[in-house]
């Protein structure tokens, strides 16, 4: 193992019943502290190889390691569970439990470290509510931590996701497309805390986006995947026009993303 | 560089009534339905012997039986607040001990959640069995097994509707948003409480009215459960009628009616409550 590879991705394929190739070989090692971005059009594979690194997908064949050790396979006593604790995640969808508190759903991020029983009442320790309370002032959010998650604006829910992933005390937040549905304005503030905490925390981050220009505004790394395989993986100031076709599949089509509806419209060039 | 093609909707048929040969095809697969489905509703009425002039040969009789129910024997009344308490109780005890038999064999029958296909499987088929025995078969095995009484009333009551709620159960998990599961997952959270925080507050609203409605229907179903000896006011109804006591039996109707609509009653507040 190299020093500092948090994850190591090798010969990973993953099939899906009905013969949808999803990945083809991918292999990609991240170090740590890195803030990468993962560029690609729709159905290129992106959720798909975000989530293999969490275990959420089982590859057909190939790896990924975290620190060393193969996601999900029970090695060294390590479980799935105990590696997912160090994986954060937030989702486009935000993914928040709609009917409960914003503060639950924080301390849903602190249900690995807590005893089955009581966690499952609702019941933590005081210091879990504190480090909850912080969280969400990190974000922002403090005031809002008795409301219902579904009163808060999509910007905020997606605020919250972040709080939930940080109280995981995570080594690494894995985000697929967590902007797609916000409106510019929240999706900068979303981006700038989620490049605030890899700056101060050192937590790797790994972001899928639909948004060219918003990737080559906060990446370091930029990696591109298309069909299944990792086609660009270079510095974000080094990418290039050609890059960016070569993501995209060539000078035909361009995928552009409409961010107040959205979804994606295929735009001829 | 190729031309989009733009929807058109094709002109109406001003010739009318022209048709292809398929058309015509659905037409009669159509017309053989209908006549299938008018020959099946026949034959069941002969089998059941439907028949108009009989029902209002009929009518003198059933006017002749309801003048003879009047007036209502309200003396009895007081005799009969015992057995209504009794139904009540045998419908409450039945639909609280059929939720706890539901929730697991709904959390084991929804496609999503079901640990392992055999124990998905197993699961259906116990709903289903609980199902398809109704809740008179039920009480009538219980009445043989442990005796005449409200016991027994309770058992059928619980098995019954075990089966009828562990089904809804399970459809309102199935239909859970599944983002929210997996983002639970994606936490190392185990799975009991994944269950607690991502299955549980989305079915909570839908699970409380299911059970409310149970309950309504088993205090209208505790009211006969006295036919085969299982308890509660069906003993005195049938009693009455056995004697020919049909001003009692008339009472004892309005007893029941009054006793269900106010469960009823009570029920639809607490539900519009939680909803
Ligand atoms: N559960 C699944 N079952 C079958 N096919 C799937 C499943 N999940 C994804 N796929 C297929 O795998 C391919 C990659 O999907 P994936 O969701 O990873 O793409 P993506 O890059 O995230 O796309 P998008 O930008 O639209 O989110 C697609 O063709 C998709 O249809
Ligand atoms: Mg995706």
């Amino acid at each position: 193992m190299k020093i500092g590879a948090v994850i190591k991705i090798s010969g990973l394929n993953k099939d899906f019943p009905g013969g949808v190739r999803a990945l083809r070989g991918v292999s990609l090692e991240v170090r740590a502290g890195e803030f990468l971005l993962m560029l690609g059009s729709s159905g290129a594979g992106k959720s798909t190889l975000l989530r293999c690194i969490n275990g959420l997908v089982a590859p057909t064949s190939g790896r990924v390691e975290l620190n060393g050790v193969p996601v999900g396979a029970g090695v060294k006593n390590i479980s799935l569970r105990e590696q997912r604790k160090s994986v954060g995640m937030i989702f486009q969808q935000f993914n928040l439990v709609r009917r409960l508190r914003v503060l639950d759903n924080v301390l849903c991020g602190r249900l690995y470290y807590n005893p089955l029983l009581s966690s499952c009442f609702n019941i933590f320790p005081q210091r879990d509510v504190q480090f909850a309370l912080s969280c969400l002032e990190r974000v922002g959010l403090r005031e809002k931590a008795y409301q219902r998650a579904d009163t808060l604006s999509g910007g905020q829910q997606q605020r919250v996701g972040i709080a939930r992933a940080l109280v995981q005390q995570p080594q690494v937040i894995l985000a697929d497309e967590p902007v797609a549905s916000l409106d510019p304005k929240s999706a900068r503030t979303v981006m700038d805390i989620l490049r605030e905490i890899n700056q101060q925390d050192g937590i790797t981050v790994i972001a899928s986006l639909h948004d060219v220009d918003l990737a080559l505004e906060y990446a370091r790394r930029v990696v591109g995947v298309r069909e299944g395989a990792v086609v660009v993986d270079k510095a974000a100031v080094k990418l290039t026009p050609k890059d960016i076709e070569n993501i995209y599949g060539g000078a035909k089509e361009q995928e552009v993303y409409d961010g107040t509806y959205g979804r994606l419209e295929y735009v001829r060039a | 560089m190729s031309e989009l093609k733009r929807p058109v909707l094709p002109p109406t048929d001003r010739d009318g009534r022209r048709q292809s040969g398929l058309e015509k095809l659905l037409y009669l697969q159509r017309a053989l339905i209908i006549g299938f489905v008018l020959a099946v509703y026949l034959w069941s009425a002969r089998g059941t012997n439907l028949s108009l002039p009989e029902l209002i040969e009929g009518f003198p009789h059933m006017a002749d039986f309801f003048s003879r129910m009047l007036p209502p024997n309200l003396a009895i009344l007081k005799d009969l607040v015992r057995p209504t308490v009794e139904t009540v109780q045998i419908a409450l005890w039945g639909t609280s001990l059929a939720v706890l038999l539901a929730i697991p064999l709904g959390l084991l029958a929804a496609r999503n959640i079901a640990p392992h296909p055999t124990l998905y499987a197993t699961a259906r088929f116990i709903l289903n069995a609980l199902r398809s025995i109704s809740e008179m078969v039920f009480a009538l095995i219980f009445v043989t097994a442990v005796g005449l009484g409200p016991f027994p009333g309770v058992l059928a009551l619980a098995f019954h509707s075990a089966g009828m709620l562990g089904k809804f159960y399970a459809e309102a998990i199935e239909n859970i948003d599944p983002g929210v599961v997996e983002a639970l997952e994606a936490t190392g959270a185990h799975k009991l409480q994944v269950i607690a925080f991502g299955v549980v507050p989305q079915v909570l609203p839908e699970f409380i009215a299911y059970n409310l409605y149970r309950l309504e229907h088993n205090v209208r179903q505790a009211t006969v459960l006295g036919l085969v000896g299982a308890g509660g006011i069906g003993f005195e109804l049938i009693t009455s009628m056995r004697l020919f006591k049909y001003p009692d039996t008339a009472a004892i109707l309005m007893m029941i009616l009054a006793t269900v609509t106010l469960v009823d009653y009570l029920s639809s507040r607490l539900r519009a409550r939680v909803i």
